[in-house]
């Protein structure tokens, strides 16, 4: 009895997440694959477009450049972060620090970047006041340029603090003992790192880079505001073909999104399978 | 000793600053008059940014619109996250792994799919250009984190006292409001918190499934970023960052009406 209570309780969260998205999942292949939206005959005709298309592979590689190059520092600038204030015993106030970026939309914060980094932005004054350039233009442009640089500043502003709220409970739940068990044995500070400290935040640790790539490589806000027109991100593109007047590239809009979407879920269920493996190891007290 | 504590705190400023000045110079230039390359404060200030936010018609409306769906948004989030996570949090039953991993899944989901996936189907059923329409696809990106941080949160608490007072007599009723809700705020902070954030950040996912018929304040910064003066845009910035605050404070002085003791701070 109390087996089916359980089920009751969570059947309307789990009618409203996973219903929903399997069936958005489905349908959208569904409906990338019939291009009239009749029930004929499917054709694999959108995803050979898609798979051929030069627009898209140049989008592709640009998506996966900044997503990855986003996340690695991101999480590499907040680790240390988490780490500097953990150790120095400062985590009180950077917590309350921390969730400050948490309060803007992406988008406003890829607005306060071309404040700051835009050729007529702050920095560039501050430069001027520094004699470092005479000109405006002197300022390499940092938005809506070629790179990307001004999306990576947005996401690093915007993810820095995720990461930091999201590896300090790990840090602050951590048991110090250990540690000393570590140094009363022998073992240096490198032994410690390797047997008590990476094994309780590498679950964390994976799960947030997961979380981030997925979420850097097919958001559409940053890339629209603060991108430039080309190269594109694979996002922007999409949202674009998908609007577009007359619905006829709305099948290849559906392939890009959808094939995104299957990568992604995997990534993600394998991650929180071997993640929930490596905790449920860690509880047991088993070591390796 | 003495030197590493100074050290300490000359690296923490360094810090606040890389976080706090972009905001202080957001509000800056949301009074400034004129304010021009190279200068690097206002020359003069004015309230013309804040003006023209509160005289646009379109902006106010949205305002509103935004207000009670997010408002939707965050009570639907509690509501359908607390009995999940409790039963995530103390019970087990089979299938459970896979419950919670459905159940995180979305995150991942990117929001264009998602909306592309729907948009027909609620087309079909009259709930695209709807608001409600519009809330159902904003639980899909906040929900996970909800029952996430409510489920942790139910962890730290036990079930013991629960259950201590149920065997004293106490109905389930009081037992929530007397002893679960109150050791729960922090959650219920968090989560308000992370839910109005990502809801006020939906421009793709408000756009392609409210049609243009729900116009949120999202909806609105686009066009804006592109035509509107540069005090203008730093004051509906600080819009987006006033409403997160406004829902905490309005949702914690509903909460502290309702409970019956006095709650402890943050």
């Amino acid at each position: 009895m109390r087996v089916r209570k359980a089920y009751i309780w969570l059947l309307p969260s789990l009618f409203l997440l996973g219903f929903l998205s399997f069936f958005s999942f489905f349908h959208g292949v569904w409906q990338s694959l019939h291009l009239d939206g009749s029930w004929s005959e499917g054709s694999l005709s959108a995803y050979r477009t898609v798979l051929t298309d030069e627009r898209v592979r140049e989008s592709l590689g640009f998506s996966l450049y900044i997503a990855f190059l986003s996340t690695l520092i991101s999480l590499i600038v907040g680790w240390l972060l988490t780490r500097w204030l953990y150790y120095s015993c400062l985590h009180r106030y950077a917590k309350a620090l921390a969730w400050l970026p948490m309060l803007v939309p992406h988008f406003v914060a890829a607005y306060v970047i071309i404040l700051f980094f835009s050729q007529s932005g702050w920095v560039p004054s501050l430069f001027f006041h520094a004699g470092v350039i005479e000109d405006p233009a002197d300022f390499p442009a940092l938005t809506q340029d070629r790179s990307g640089v001004g999306i990576l500043l947005t996401y690093m502003w915007k993810e820095v603090p995720f990461v930091i709220l999201m590896l300090l409970p790990a840090y602050v739940e951590m048991d110090e003992r250990l540690r000393m068990v570590v140094y009363t044995l022998g073992g240096g500070k490198a032994a410690a790192f390797k047997e008590v400290e990476w094994p309780q935040i590498k679950p964390i640790f994976f799960e947030t880079a997961v979380i981030l790539f997925a979420f850097t490589f097919a958001a559409f806000e940053v890339p629209q505001l603060i991108g430039a027109s080309d190269p594109q991100m694979l996002a922007v593109l999409t949202y674009e073909w998908f609007h577009q007047g007359l619905w006829e590239r709305r099948p290849e809009a559906l392939a890009i999104m959808m094939m995104t979407t299957l990568v992604f879920l995997l990534l993600a269920w394998g991650t929180l399978r071997w993640v929930r493996g490596l905790r449920y190891r860690m509880m047991k007290g088993g070591a390796k | 000793m003495k030197q590493e504590a100074a050290q300490h705190k000359l690296l923490l400023l360094a810090l606040s600053s890389c976080f706090v000045i972009p905001v202080l110079l957001l509000f800056l230039q949301s009074i400034a008059g004129e304010w021009r390359f190279p200068h690097l404060l206002p020359s003069s200030f004015s309230y013309y940014g804040w003006e023209s936010i509160f005289q646009d018609a379109s902006l106010v409306s949205a305002l509103w619109t935004t207000w009670s769906l997010t408002l939707t948004v965050i009570l639907l989030n509690l509501l359908l996250a607390f009995p999940a996570a409790k039963q995530l949090a103390f019970s087990s039953f089979r299938g459970k792994e896979m419950i919670e991993t459905v159940l995180f899944l979305p995150i991942f989901i990117p929001a264009l799919a998602l909306a592309m996936g729907l948009h027909l189907t609620l087309l079909r059923i009259g709930l695209a250009s709807t608001f409600w329409g519009v809330v159902l696809i904003h639980m899909l990106p906040t929900l996970p984190y909800t029952i996430r941080i409510v489920r942790a949160g139910f962890e730290r608490l036990g079930s013991q006292q629960e259950s201590q007072a149920q065997t004293l007599g106490a109905s389930q009723v009081h037992v929530f409001f007397h002893i679960t809700l109150p050791q729960l705020l922090p959650s219920v902070r968090a989560a308000i918190f992370l839910v109005t954030v990502i809801s006020l950040s939906q421009y793709a996912l408000t756009t392609m499934i409210g049609g243009g018929e729900v116009v949120t304040l999202a909806l609105l910064y686009f066009p804006f970023a592109e035509s509107a003066s540069t005090q203008v845009m730093a004051a509906f910035s600080i819009l987006f960052a006033l409403l997160p605050l406004t829902f905490l404070f309005l949702i914690e002085g509903l909460i502290r009406l309702c409970l019956p003791y006095r709650v402890s701070k943050i």
